[in-house]
C-alpha cells in the first residue's frame, strides 16, 4: 500500500464474545466489512471471514440470552430476533452510504472516457466486494430480511441489492444530476464510432451493465428490471440514433444517388445490429432497429420509389436487390414497387407484341407467325420471372403482380385487338407446329421443354375454352394424318392439360387416342381375316373408325363414286365391322381418307402418295388421255367446286396438263427427280376456314355450357333470384372462359321456353326449377 | 396412265343405326334433338352418365313405339316407381323392340 493519501489503517478490533452489544459488535464487523469493500486485493483471512461471520451469526441469534425464559417473552421472541436484525441492517446500509459519499467527489473533475473509466472502475471494485459482504450475512438474510418481506415490508434487500440500491442513490444519481454526465460520456463515444474512429466498447459494455443492474423491479426487489436503463440510457440512445441517421441520410442523399444511399442504409442498418450485439442489452434490438428503419428507410421510401423504374429499365439487379430487402423491412415499403412492378411488366408485354406486328395495322397483325408471338410473350415473362427471383426473392406479392400483367398482356394487346380468341388460337396453333414430325426439335428433351413453355402462357389464357377447341381440331389432323412427333409429346401435352385444367377438358382428346389405337387393333384383325379367306391382299388398307363426337370434323356431304379398284376391299370391311360391332353404321371420310399410286408404265415406275379424291381422278386417266372437268364430276362424283382445288395442285404438279379450259390430259412426258412424290398438300385456305369453323364450334359449346350450368344451379337450389343465378353461373364458368350476360339471358330464355325452369308465380325475376 | 392403288388409308366415323336417315341428320344443326338419349339428353354415340367409354359396353335400346335410348338409361328409368313401366317419351307401356342387325 504505497499510496500515502491513504488513511492509516485502524487496528483491528478484537472479536467480540457471543453476547456482545451492538457497538462492540458493529466496531468489529465495520472494520471487516470495510477492508473487504476498499481493500479486498490485501486478501482476508479464512480465520478472520469466519470471525466476521460468526459475529454477525452471534449478534442476530443473541435475542435468545438476552429474552430470558422462553414462556416468558412467549409470542414476541421474533421481536427480539427483529431489533437485532433491523440494527445490523441499518448500519451496513449507513454504511455503504458513508463510503460512496466519500469517494463520489472524485468523479466531478472527470468527463467522457476518464469518468466512464473511473465509474467502471469504481463500480467492479464495489460490486465484487459487496457480494463478499452479501455472503457474510447469509444469516442476516436468510432470516431477518426474509421475514420482513414476507410481511411485506417495502424497501427491505438482501444485502447486495441493498448496497445496489445505495449506489443508485448514492452515486449514479449523483453523476447523473450533473446533465446526464454518464449517458451523456457513453453517447458521445458511440456517435465517435459511427463517425469511424475505433473506442473502447468494453467500456461502454461495462457501464451499461452496470445501469441495467441497478433496475430493481418495484413489487418484488428479488427481481431485477430495465427501469434504469431504459431512462437513464435507452431513451436518449434512440433520440440521438434518430438525429444521428436523420441529419445523415439527409445530406447524404443530397449529395448521392438512391443506389449509392441503399448501399449506406444496408451498411448502417447491419451496423447498428452488429452494435447491440457487441456492448447494448439485446432488448434495446427492436426500438433501435425500428428507429433506424423510420429514419433510414421510411423516411426516405418515396425517393426509392421514384427510383425504382429506373433501376428496371437498367436491369441494376443488386440495387433491386438492395431496394427490395429495405423496403421489407417496412410494411407499406413493397405495395408501390408491386404496383410499378406490373406496371413495367404489363408494358414490356405490350411492347414486345407491338414490335412483332410493326406499323403494319389490323392486316400485319393477323399475320402474326404464332412461334414468334409465343417466343415474344414468353421471353418477357422469362425476364420478369428472374427478376422476381433473383431480386425479389420470389415473394409472392410481385409474384401476383407478373401473374396479374402477364395475364393482362397475354390475352389483349396489338396482335389480338379486342379478340379475345386470338392469342388461345395463336397459342394452340405454335403447340400444334411443335406437336408435328416437321418441328425441327432434334431432341425429346427440347420438345417437353417447349410443350413446358406453352403451359407457362397457358396458365394466363382467360378463354381456355379456345384454346381446346383449336388444339382438339389441330390434333384430330395431326391425328388423322399420320403427322404427330411421337405419342409420348403428345400424351405428355395432354397430360400437361390435364393436370391444369382437371379431367373434363381432356376428355375429347383423350377419347382421341384411344380411338386411334381401336382403330389399329381393327385394322390388323381386318388384315388377319382377309389373309386367311383371300390370300395376300393386293392394297395395303388401314382404317381410322373415328368416334363421332369426340372428332371435329364433318364428312362432307357427296355421293362420293367409289373406285372399282377399292370397291372389294371397301365392302369386305363393311361386312367385317358389321359382324364385329352390329348396331352401328360407318359414314366414310372421303375427304380425308389418302392413298399410294403406283404408275405401273411410267419409267421409273413413281409413286405417288395421293387423297383419295386425286387417286379417284388419276384412276380415270388408266381409260381415258383427256377428260373434261364435267366428266370428271360425272366420273367421280365429287362436286365441281371441291374437286376444282383438286385439279389445281394435279396440274401444278404436272402429273396432269391442262392446255384447254376445263379439259385435263394425262401427261405422258412425266419426269421428276424424285420416285416418291406426294401430292397429297393441303390446301392453301385452310386455316382461314378453321378459325371461323372452330370459333363457332366454341360458341355453340359456350352456349351448351350455359344452359348445362343453369339447369344444374337451378336443380340444387330449385328456386332463385336472376341476379343471384346469373352470378352463380358466372363464377362456376369463369374457369373456362368468362360469359357474357346477355348470353346467360338468352340461355334462361331457352330454358324457359323448354321448360327446364319457370317464371314463379306473378314475378319477373324469380325461377323454379321444373323436375 | 396406268396407275395401281397400292395403299389405301381410309377414315370413317361410326354411329348407332337408330333408323333415322342419316343424311337428313346431319342437315339439321338445330333441331338435332332427335340424335341425343331423351333421358340424358346425351348424344347416341356418347355414353349415358354412368358410363365412361361409349361404344358397345354402352349400347342403345330400342322400343316398339320406335323411342331409342341408351340401354341403362332406359333400365334406371323403368326402375324407378314412377315409369310405371312406360316409355318416357310417349307413355305407352314399354316394349323392346328386335333390333335386326342386316337391313
Ligand atoms: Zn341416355
Ligand atoms: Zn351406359
Ligand atoms: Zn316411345
Amino acid at each position: 500500500m504505497a499510496d500515502t493519501n491513504m488513511i492509516p489503517r485502524p487496528a483491528t478490533p478484537p472479536q467480540p464474545g457471543a453476547n456482545a452489544d451492538l457497538t462492540t459488535t458493529w466496531a468489529y464487523l465495520l472494520h471487516g466489512v470495510d477492508g473487504i469493500m476498499t481493500r479486498l486485493k490485501d486478501g482476508v483471512s479464512y480465520t478472520k471471514y469466519m470471525g466476521l461471520y460468526t459475529t454477525a451469526y452471534n449478534y442476530c441469534t443473541s435475542s435468545r440470552m438476552h429474552g430470558g425464559s422462553l414462556e416468558a417473552i412467549g409470542g414476541t421472541r421474533t421481536t427480539g430476533a427483529n431489533l437485532m436484525g433491523s440494527d445490523l441492517y441499518n448500519s451496513l446500509q449507513r454504511y455503504f452510504r458513508d463510503h460512496l459519499q466519500s469517494i463520489r467527489g472524485q468523479t466531478d473533475s472527470l468527463h467522457d472516457e476518464t469518468l466512464l473509466q473511473k465509474y467502471a472502475e469504481e463500480w467492479n471494485r464495489y460490486t465484487v466486494g459487496a457480494n463478499y459482504v452479501n455472503r457474510l450475512f447469509t444469516y442476516l438474510n436468510r432470516h431477518w430480511v426474509k421475514r420482513e418481506k414476507d410481511e411485506g415490508r417495502k424497501n427491505v434487500y438482501t444485502v447486495y441489492t441493498l448496497a445496489l440500491v445505495v449506489w443508485n442513490e448514492e452515486m449514479f444519481k449523483y453523476i447523473q444530476a450533473k446533465n446526464n454526465k454518464l449517458a451523456n460520456a457513453i453517447l458521445r463515444l458511440i456517435e465517435r464510432q459511427r463517425n469511424g474512429e475505433s473506442i473502447n466498447t468494453g467500456l461502454i459494455k461495462q457501464v451499461v451493465g452496470s445501469f441495467v443492474s441497478l433496475g430493481l423491479d418495484e413489487q418484488d426487489s428479488n427481481r431485477s428490471n430495465l427501469s434504469v436503463y431504459e431512462s437513464a440510457f435507452q431513451t436518449p440512445f434512440l433520440l440521438a440514433t434518430e438525429n444521428y441517421y436523420k441529419a445523415e441520410s439527409e445530406q447524404f442523399l443530397a449529395e448521392n444517388t438512391v443506389s449509392e444511399y441503399l448501399k449506406k442504409a444496408e451498411a448502417r442498418l447491419k451496423e447498428e445490429e452488429d452494435r447491440v450485439e457487441m456492448y447494448l442489452h439485446s432488448s434495446t434490438r427492436k426500438g433501435l432497429i425500428l428507429k433506424c428503419e423510420d429514419v433510414l428507410i421510411r423516411a426516405h421510401a418515396q425517393k426509392m420509389w421514384d427510383d425504382f423504374q429506373n433501376l428496371l429499365d437498367f436491369d441494376k439487379d443488386e440495387d433491386l436487390q438492395r431496394m427490395y430487402a429495405l423496403l421489407a423491412r417496412i410494411p407499406e415499403g413493397l405495395e408501390p414497387l408491386r404496383k410499378k412492378f406490373e406496371d413495367h411488366v404489363r408494358k414490356a408485354g405490350l411492347a414486345a407484341v407491338q414490335k412483332l406486328v410493326g406499323s403494319g395495322g389490323q392486316e400485319a397483325a393477323d399475320q402474326v407467325e404464332p412461334k414468334a408471338y409465343v417466343d415474344a410473350l414468353l421471353e418477357v415473362h422469362r425476364r420478369n420471372q428472374e427478376v422476381v427471383n433473383r431480386s425479389f426473392k420470389g415473394e409472392a406479392g410481385f409474384v401476383a403482380s407478373l401473374d396479374k400483367a402477364c395475364r393482362d398482356f397475354v390475352n389483349t394487346n396489338a396482335a389480338t385487338g379486342s379478340n379475345a380468341a386470338k392469342s388461345p388460337e395463336l397459342l394452340a396453333r405454335h403447340t400444334d407446329a411443335l406437336l408435328r414430325k416437321s418441328n425441327k426439335m432434334s431432341e425429346e428433351a427440347d420438345l417437353e421443354q417447349a410443350l413446358n413453355e406453352v403451359m407457362i402462357l397457358f396458365k394466363y389464357l382467360e378463354d381456355k375454352d379456345v384454346f381446346q377447341t383449336f388444339y382438339s381440331s389441330k390434333l384430330s389432323k395431326r391425328l388423322i394424318h399420320s403427322v404427330s412427333a411421337s405419342d409420348e409429346a403428345e400424351a405428355s401435352m395432354i397430360s400437361k392439360l390435364k393436370e391444369a385444367c382437371g379431367f373434363e377438358y381432356t376428355n375429347k382428346l383423350q377419347r382421341m387416342f384411344t380411338d386411334m389405337s381401336l382403330s389399329k387393333d381393327l385394322t390388323d384383325q381386318f388384315k388377319q381375316k382377309q389373309e386367311q379367306n383371300h390370300g395376300e391382299m393386293e392394297i395395303n388398307f388401314s382404317i381410322l373408325v373415328l368416334g363421332t363426337n369426340f372428332w371435329p370434323v364433318q364428312a362432307p356431304k357427296i355421293d362420293f363414286n367409289i373406285p372399282a379398284d377399292i370397291l372389294s376391299t371397301y365392302n369386305r370391311f363393311q361386312g367385317f365391322y358389321q359382324s364385329k360391332h352390329s348396331g352401328r353404321k360407318l359414314t366414310w371420310h372421303w375427304n380425308l381418307s389418302r392413298n399410294e399410286l403406283r404408275a405401273n408404265k411410267m419409267n421409273p415406275k413413281y409413286i405417288f402418295m395421293t387423297s383419295s379424291y386425286q387417286m379417284s381422278v388419276l384412276l380415270q386417266y388408266n381409260d381415258n388421255d383427256s377428260m373434261t372437268i364435267d366428266e370428271l364430276v360425272q366420273a367421280t362424283g365429287i362436286p365441281k367446286d371441291q374437286l376444282e382445288p383438286v385439279m389445281n395442285v394435279l396440274i401444278k404438279s404436272k402429273v396432269l396438263l391442262s392446255d384447254e379450259k376445263d379439259t385435263y390430259d394425262y401427261n405422258p412426258n412425266y419426269k421428276n427427280k424424285k420416285i416418291r412424290i406426294n401430292l397429297n398438300m393441303p390446301v392453301k385456305t385452310e386455316n382461314k376456314q378453321d378459325t371461323s369453323e372452330v370459333l363457332k364450334t366454341v360458341d355453340d359449346d359456350r352456349k351448351f355450357v350455359i344452359q348445362a350450368t343453369i339447369v344444374r344451379v337451378m336443380k340444387s337450389r330449385k328456386t332463385m333470384k336472376a341476379q343471384a343465378l346469373i352470378a352463380e353461373v358466372t363464377q362456376i364458368i369463369a374457369a373456362r372462359f368468362t360469359p357474357r350476360i346477355p348470353d346467360i339471358k338468352k340461355a334462361i330464355d331457352t330454358l324457359l321456353e323448354k321448360e327446364y325452369i319457370e317464371r314463379a308465380d306473378g314475378t319477373r325475376d324469380t325461377f323454379n326449377y321444373v323436375a | 396412265m396406268k396407275v395401281a392403288v397400292k395403299q389405301w388409308h381410309a377414315v370413317a366415323y361410326w354411329k348407332w343405326d337408330t333408323g333415322a336417315t342419316t343424311e337428313q341428320d346431319a342437315n339439321a344443326d338445330e333441331d338435332a334433338e332427335d340424335d341425343v338419349c331423351g333421358i340424358c339428353r346425351v348424344s347416341f354415340e356418347g355414353c349415358c352418365p354412368t358410363c365412361k367409354m361409349p361404344g358397345d359396353d354402352c349400347p342403345l335400346i330400342w322400343g316398339q313405339c320406335t323411342h331409342v335410348f341408351h340401354m341403362h338409361c332406359l333400365l334406371k328409368w323403368l326402375n324407378t316407381a314412377s315409369s310405371k313401366q312406360q316409355c318416357p317419351m310417349d307413355r305407352r307401356t314399354w316394349v323392346t323392340a328386335e333390333r335386326k342387325v342386316d337391313r
